[in-house]
């Protein structure tokens, strides 16, 4: 990988029920990415972004999406790309501006997505909307997607290898644990085991504390193949992987093999370099659900497949512990803007590669990986970022 | 049980909503519909012009036998429309001719993994849902 092109900036706006539109939380993430890293709107030649359903205020505002976000934003880059991968989405921009800066189509890219969870708690959007003839047509069942489905592969994982709710629960702990020092997580008081399972059962075994809160907010990024533009340390892309499998859950032979095992061997093997477990600093994976992130732990390697329970019960997750996950808490605790957590995952791992988290610092973090997972049903792609601020 | 029978042998659609249509009405009909490929003999739940494993077009519609075991499920206790009550179960069945499903289970407390399950039809209840007016659901057997 090239290390002269950096993620250079970032921004992160997180809002429980906003008045403004979407439009305006792109904005205010772009301002903040752009004023934190001193950076100016006039540098950025690339965009990328990305658009779920449902999520903004009315249906028409998902066509030609990435022209409307360069009107409003009043930019006109010479390179345009569309991510829509669900969660995921984030971190695959971070591959998509790369290339896109080492093949000469742009110098610096603006990677922007977000949305409002509001508008679809809220019942703004009619259901009829997220139909399509061929699929949604052949319901004759009821569903609480995307919960219900995750909600199954945890049933499986339990009844196959004996995973427990308690080791499940025990991940949501060490996250809030995480969350504590975090002055901008949603959530600031401690939670035990018996608070978890004591929560109610949303969709069995799933409880509601194992199930990320959904928020309004934006996310924006910056790479560039100019770093001094920015007053920010710069962070590289070391490697990457990406895994999909865009199929319909009922027509895979078994629910438990899923991309993340692809995309994580892809980027530790590396393109030039390859990346021993052993030496990444923290973590920051996707926890949608607790299952969400035990899938990924199990697919990392840490334990063989079945054996990740005992491994949680086992394993300090804190900053400063032996597996730094999670460390600002989480999207379980941050809160998931727009039904995806990808962006909160790599602002995380870009506050702690820039030295920027404060109180919830990893002491001399170096390497990072990150690792987004999403898609239309249940876990259809998963990318997956090993970064870093040492060239 | 014995292997289902084929219910259309000659049957060849010419559009995909002619072959959802034939799906509603054998739902309506009381008839658990899957999908073969004639050529590899690939099965599968949703309809498709061409067989998404050998892109054969000789796509036959078939009629389980009804029977399954549980692969995984929950119990969900929010719904998701005004019209579910809950809790419901919703089920991945592994019907015996190899296809999985989607489907509801009949809300029970000794359900669980491998759990055998077969197939009625409930008369849905304002007309029709999506062109059926019956609507799959497994329980115990």
């Amino acid at each position: 990988m090239d290390p002269r092109i950096v993620v250079a900036g970032f921004g992160e706006i997180i809002e429980r029920d906003t008045p403004l539109t979407v439009y305006e939380l792109y904005q205010k993430a772009v301002n903040q990415a752009l004023e934190s890293s001193g950076i100016d709107q006039s540098d950025i030649d690339g965009l990328i972004t990305t658009s779920l359903i449902g999520i903004y205020e009315e249906p028409p505002f998902r066509c030609f999406w990435p022209d409307q976000v360069s009107y409003y934003l009043g930019i006109k880059p010479r390179f345009i790309d569309f991510v829509e991968f669900g969660g995921p989405s984030y971190e695959e921009f971070i591959i998509r501006a790369y290339h896109a800066i080492k093949c000469g189509d742009a110098k610096t890219v603006l990677c922007v997505g977000g949305g409002k969870g509001s508008v679809r708690k809220k019942n703004l959007i009619p259901s009829s909307m997220y139909s399509n003839s061929w699929f949604s047509s052949l319901y004759y069942w009821d569903d609480f997607k995307p919960i219900s489905d995750y909600a199954m592969l945890a049933a499986l994982h339990s009844q196959r290898y004996g995973t427990t709710d308690s080791q499940r629960a025990t991940l949501a702990v060490a996250q809030r644990e995480n969350a504590l020092k975090n002055p901008n997580a949603l959530y600031n008081k401690p939670i035990s085991v018996d608070d978890v399972l004591s929560s109610p059962i949303i969709s069995s075994p799933l409880h509601l504390l194992e199930i990320v809160p959904v928020m309004d907010g934006a996310h924006a990024f910056i790479v560039t193949s100019n770093p001094s533009i920015s007053k920010n340390p710069p962070v590289r892309l070391v490697s990457y992987g990406e895994g999909h499998d865009p199929s319909f859950l009922a027509e895979r032979d078994d629910i438990l093999e899923l991309p993340i095992d692809e995309s994580i061997r892809k980027a530790l093997k590396g393109n030039i370099e390859s990346v021993r477990l052993a030496d990444i600093d923290f973590f920051e994976l996707y926890d949608s659900f607790t299952i969400t992130t035990l899938l990924q732990l199990e697919a990392l390697g840490f334990v063989p497949r079945g054996k990740v329970g005992k491994f949680i019960e086992d394993t300090d997750f804190s900053v400063s512990g032996s597996v730094p996950l999670n460390t600002g808490g989480g999207s379980l605790n941050v809160g998931q803007t727009g039904y995806m957590s990808g962006g909160i995952i790599l602002a995380e791992a870009l506050r702690q590669l820039m030295e920027q988290a404060g109180s919830h610092q990893v002491k001399g973090a170096r390497l990072g990986l990150v690792n987004g997972v999403g898609g239309n049903d249940t876990i259809n792609h998963s990318i997956t970022l090993i970064l870093s601020n040492v060239f | 049980m014995t292997e289902s029978i084929p219910e259309f042998p000659q049957w060849s659609p010419k559009t995909l909503s002619e072959m959802i249509s034939d799906f509603n009405s054998s739902i309506s009909n009381g008839r658990l519909p899957y999908f073969e490929c004639s050529a590899c003999h690939h099965r599968f739940p949703f309809p498709r012009l061409e067989c998404p494993k050998c892109r054969s077009k000789s796509i036959s519609i078939r009629h389980s036998a009804g029977i399954g075991t549980i692969y995984s499920f929950t119990i969900v206790h929010r719904s998701s429309s005004p019209t579910t009550r809950t809790p419901y179960i919703v089920a991945l069945v592994e019907l015996t001719e190899g296809t999985k499903l989607y489907a509801n289970v009949a809300y029970h407390d000794n359900v669980s993994i491998g759990s055998k399950v077969r197939v009625k039809f409930d008369d849905v209840s304002d007309g029709l849902e999506n062109g059926r007016s019956k609507k799959p659901i497994f329980e115990l057997m």
